[in-house]
């Protein structure tokens, strides 16, 4: 058990070496830098002097070649420095605490209500596979499934924000907030749920076309299985069959899967958060990119891969929990 | 319309009722390829306590017989007719009919069953306590630590080793021959009236085999619970049965006690079946017999009776039979390509689908025919 996890915490530094490694050469080499984008940005009879911005270069290490660039980044991350936004002028860790919060409630609300809904919309549709009404629904989950979110987003906000507008289903068009901090706090928390209903819709319902045809096709497979058959023959109930002995065979898969959810509940969607303009790590990452924001790139880009390789371990682990033929050692 | 032969009676004699009965079972699979009947008038019946074994090569149906009595056929197969009587507690079941709930309470509690394959009939991710409990407690009222304590007394009484150490633990910790032992406790665990085992040794070694069969006799005669053992392996039905069923392309041709059958074979099938066994006391060497041809697949039965095509008895009218002898058709005598032959007694309680089983002479022991050498 301890060598397992030495093993896995080696592996996992290393990883995480060569990820960022490469990601802060990439941003290093993509053409602009964070002060030719300011430049862009700032008004064209405002003059800089060149020795400014050689100072500017320095300041922000531009100067030095990315490899030394990252050497710096990575001795600064040992000391637990991520260093500071060059475009927002605050600590990256600061940054990242701020969008934690938003990212993680639509997220975590949506992988909530996706298991909610899949696992017995997963366990109805192998019971009756193969009816009609079986077909219809799963034709629907497909049609679903290869539906842009971003088209759906925009036509949600088309009904709920434009053509529901001053009816009791109006919902907000982006935002995650119109009432001011010192609003009172229940009705702060009623206005961010209700900014929260269409981003949510958005993100479920790809995921849950998705993850119940994946319960589907593992119970259809667990239940061609001999010890189905040992099931029945003892005089188990189809209801006891499906739940009790297939779909807890269908865990070991399904832990995987969750596993892998373990970063996009922090981390948020790029698309989601940029057409809800919700205040979210993935909006953040965007922003970021587009600005050669690099502390924040790398910052975001560790986060993302602990959690990555967290979600694996994690998987990992429940494993043991669910398959007791699997050991850690 | 075909004249038969007349026959003293046409079904199993009605000596007492048997346990079970099966009636021109007939159950068929529906394929896109077409309908495949692999089980095509099957009758057959197990008396209370006894062994009956059903033999009979790949395909012939045995395995589909034994899941239709505990209705568990796979889609796209279904009974299509016959029944399946049950006789327990003083009442007659219909099991080809009866409704699923009351099927539910049969299975694993009336009628216990034994798959062939001890590594993946256990579910792994439960314990061996936990999955013979649950079948005491699908059929009995009684709490979760009683239900436990039967699991305990059940794998003493197959006598696995560390019985109570086995009960928490996984499938995947045992060798094969314990999962078999946890496959017999889980079935016996409900004081079943019969117990079918269907090819209950093929995946095991020979030593395991020898000793899962001797369990098997050994709590037959303790608990008096009648057997069905399905096999491919005479010398396994020679060892623990006390009666035979022979099973060729989905029907019985032959159902005899053990005994009857291996000194007096009567339907060709039969007789080839016991010629093509090596014995011990075989006087020449040489290759062993063979029946010629190949058994025929569901989807392509000869009609009338489905062994002339490889039957040295086979009479037909001028033409070949498998063998490529011409046998004279008697006068009188059907052929066997013109109708189904009835099952039919020819001595008590020996039962043959043949037409010329009383015509093809003084019954042969299988001795001497192996001696003889049949077929070659």
């Amino acid at each position: 058990m301890a060598t397992y996890f030495l093993r896995r915490l080696l592996l996992g530094l290393t990883t995480l070496v060569v990820i960022t490694g490469f990601v802060y050469g990439l941003a290093r080499n993509m053409p602009g830098t964070p002060l030719t984008v300011q430049l862009g940005e700032t008004d064209p009879s405002r003059k800089i002097n060149p020795e400014d911005q050689e100072r500017l270069r320095k300041i922000y290490g531009l100067d030095k070649s990315w490899p030394v660039g990252y050497a710096q980044w990575l001795g600064n991350l040992l000391q637990g420095d991520l260093g500071r936004s060059i475009s927002r002028k605050q600590p990256v860790t600061q940054l990242i605490a701020e969008r934690i919060g938003p990212s993680f409630l639509i997220s975590g609300t949506s992988l909530l209500l996706t298991w909610l809904i899949s696992v017995p919309l997963g366990l109805y549709a192998s019971a009756r596979s193969g009816r009609f009404d079986e077909r219809a629904s799963s034709l629907l989950l497909y049609v679903l499934y290869s539906f842009p979110t971003f088209v759906a987003a925009l036509f949600l906000q088309i009904i709920f924000a434009v053509w529901l507008r001053g009816t009791a289903w109006e919902l907000p068009l982006f935002g995650m907030s119109d009432l001011p901090a010192d609003a009172p706090w229940l009705a702060r928390v009623g206005d961010v749920a209700r900014h929260a209903i269409l981003p949510v819709t958005c993100q479920t319902y790809v995921s849950l076309a998705y993850d119940s045809r994946f319960i589907k096709a593992n119970l259809e497979e667990a239940v061609r299985q001999d010890y189905i058959r040992t099931a029945r023959a003892k005089g188990a109930g189809p209801w006891r069959v499906l739940v009790h002995h297939a779909f807890r065979n269908t865990l070991i898969p399904l832990v995987t899967l969750l596993g892998l959810s373990l970063p996009a509940l922090i981390g948020g969607s790029v698309i989601i958060e940029q057409i809800f303009t919700w205040p979210g790590m993935g909006r953040l990452f965007f922003e970021s990119i587009r600005e050669r924001d690099y502390p924040t790139i790398m910052g975001l880009t560790l986060m993302f891969s602990v959690l990555t390789l967290l979600g694996q371990l994690l998987a990992d682990m429940l494993y043991c929990v669910v398959d007791p033929r699997v050991s850690l050692d | 319309m075909i004249e038969r032969p007349p026959h003293p009676r046409l079904s199993p004699p009605p000596r007492h009722a048997p346990l079970l009965a099966i009636k021109n079972l007939v159950t068929a699979f529906h394929t896109p390829a077409g309908r495949i009947p692999a089980v095509d008038g099957v009758s057959l019946s197990i008396e209370r306590g006894r062994t009956l074994g059903i033999v009979g090569e790949s395909g012939c149906g045995k395995s589909v017989t034994a899941m239709s009595v505990l209705r568990l056929v796979a889609s796209p197969g279904r009974i299509e007719a016959g029944e399946i009587l049950f006789s327990s507690g003083g009442t007659t079941l219909d099991l080809a009919t009866l409704p699923e709930p009351a099927m539910r309470s049969v299975r694993g509690g009336r009628i216990g069953m034994i798959f062939q394959e001890p590594m993946t009939s256990l579910n792994p991710v439960f314990t061996v306590g936990d999955q013979i409990a649950e079948a005491v407690l699908l059929h009995r009222r009684v709490s979760r630590e009683a239900a436990r304590a039967r699991a305990l007394e059940m794998l003493q009484l197959v006598r696995l080793a560390d019985p109570r150490q086995r009960l928490d633990e996984y499938p995947h910790q045992l060798s094969g021959g314990m999962r078999q032992r946890v496959m017999i406790a889980m079935a016996l665990a409900c004081d079943p009236e019969l117990v079918i085992a269907d090819e209950p040794t093929t995946a095991l070694d020979v030593t395991i085999q020898a000793q899962i069969l001797e369990l098997l006799s050994e709590l037959r005669a303790r608990l008096g619970t009648a057997i069905v053992l399905i096999t491919h392996d005479l010398g396994v039905v020679a060892e623990t049965c006390d009666d035979v069923a022979v099973m060729y392309a989905g029907r019985v041709v032959e159902q005899a006690p053990a005994a009857e059958l291996f000194a007096r074979p009567r339907h060709p099938y039969t007789i080839g079946l016991l010629a093509a066994r090596p014995s011990p006391g075989m006087k020449h060497s040489g290759p062993l017999c063979t029946i010629p041809g190949m058994v025929p697949l569901p989807q392509h039965f000869p009609a009338g009776c489905r062994f002339h095509p490889r039957c040295a008895y086979a009479r037909l009218p001028g033409a070949e039979s498998g063998s490529g002898r011409v046998v004279p058709l008697p006068a009188g005598e059907l052929p066997c390509n013109a109708a189904v032959p009835p099952l039919h007694e020819v001595a008590p309680g020996h039962w043959v689908r043949c037409f010329h089983a009383e015509s093809l002479g003084p019954p042969r022991s299988a001795q001497e025919i192996a001696a003889g050498g049949l077929f070659s």
